[in-house]
């Protein structure tokens, strides 16, 4: 560190030894509090809402299953039931139209 | 807040307890660690994992100590177990480049505090160096009170000794320190 052209004084090892008298503190990087989130996340170790537990996850999913397999098997028997007649007769009857409904297979209405 | 009650929020899981603390006592643990490893990346690191071991043992804290005191601990702890890990790396180097497995290592440079007046900056750097060479001990009580301004008694207290101890520790340090500067003024 020092220059050999420069002799270096007998009580160098003192002065030394004081360079650090009045020292600053280093400050710690910024973003360390991130930095420590990050770290703490990357080792699991962060507390997880309980929204998000697997546990809840699952809860919640076995219930919607079950609301919907109740709603399936209790309204299964209760739909509507198919009114009489053909489906395009049906169709026309109801919004009464006139003239001539053709089916695949014979003409049914003049 | 009393620190009491602190310590009671941070046992309680409170982020917003654990975000303060963090920013309360971020510097003092960075300078604490970089004083002793002497490398700004690595001390950056070595802080990180110390509020990560505070976070995750502050439930085992009693209060026997005052929480600085605690943190500082677990700073110089983890610090000196990096320079020890650092010096077997160095070691199995030596003895590699030895072997001719590898290439012969150079000295790593001179290491500048930040916090160091600039007129003194060269001889900071050469006492560092001469601190590198200290047993662990001596090395955490010299950092303790030359960089961070502890009391002899803040000193036992941190490293869980008592004041005389401390007292004949910072002796030895300095007297260690006069041979190696001795023998470098010599040389120089």
């Amino acid at each position: 560190m020092q220059n050999n052209h420069q002799p270096l004084e007998k009580d160098f090892p003192d002065k030394v030894l004081r360079s650090v008298d009045g020292i600053q503190r280093a400050e710690a990087p910024a973003f360390l509090y991130t930095r420590v989130m990050a770290g703490m996340a990357k080792s699991g170790m962060t507390r997880v809402s309980w929204l998000v537990k697997p546990a809840f996850s699952f809860a919640v999913l076995a219930l919607l299953l079950l609301v919907n397999l109740f709603a399936f098997t209790k309204f299964q028997d209760k739909s509507e039931p198919e009114p009489a007649g053909s489906g395009m007769q049906y169709f026309a009857d109801e919004y009464a139209l006139t003239g001539t409904v053709y089916t695949a297979k014979t003409k049914t209405h003049e | 807040m009393n620190e009491q009650e602190f310590i009671a929020a941070l046992q309680k899981g409170d982020d917003q307890a654990f975000k303060t603390l963090v920013h309360t006592w971020q510097d003092m643990v960075f300078n604490t660690v970089l004083s002793i490893v002497q490398d700004t990346g690595e001390a950056a690191d070595i802080a990180q994992e110390v509020f990560i071991q505070v976070y995750r043992s502050v439930q085992a804290f009693r209060g026997d100590s005052k929480l600085s005191t605690w943190l500082y601990r677990i700073a110089v702890t983890r610090a000196i177990d990096a320079e020890r890990k650092r010096k077997t790396r160095k070691r199995l180097a030596a003895v590699r480049s030895w072997v001719g497995l590898d290439e012969k290592q150079d000295n790593p440079p001179y290491f500048h505090h930040p916090g160091v007046q600039l007129d003194n900056k060269e001889k900071a750097a050469v006492l560092f160096r001469a601190m590198k060479r200290l047993p662990d001990m001596q090395r955490a009580a010299f950092v303790l009170i030359k960089t961070e301004g502890l009391s002899y008694e803040e000193t036992a207290a941190v490293l869980q000794t008592s004041l005389k101890a401390v007292e004949a520790l910072v002796h030895r340090a300095k007297d260690n320190l006069r041979k190696q500067l001795a023998n470098y003024y010599r040389n120089t």
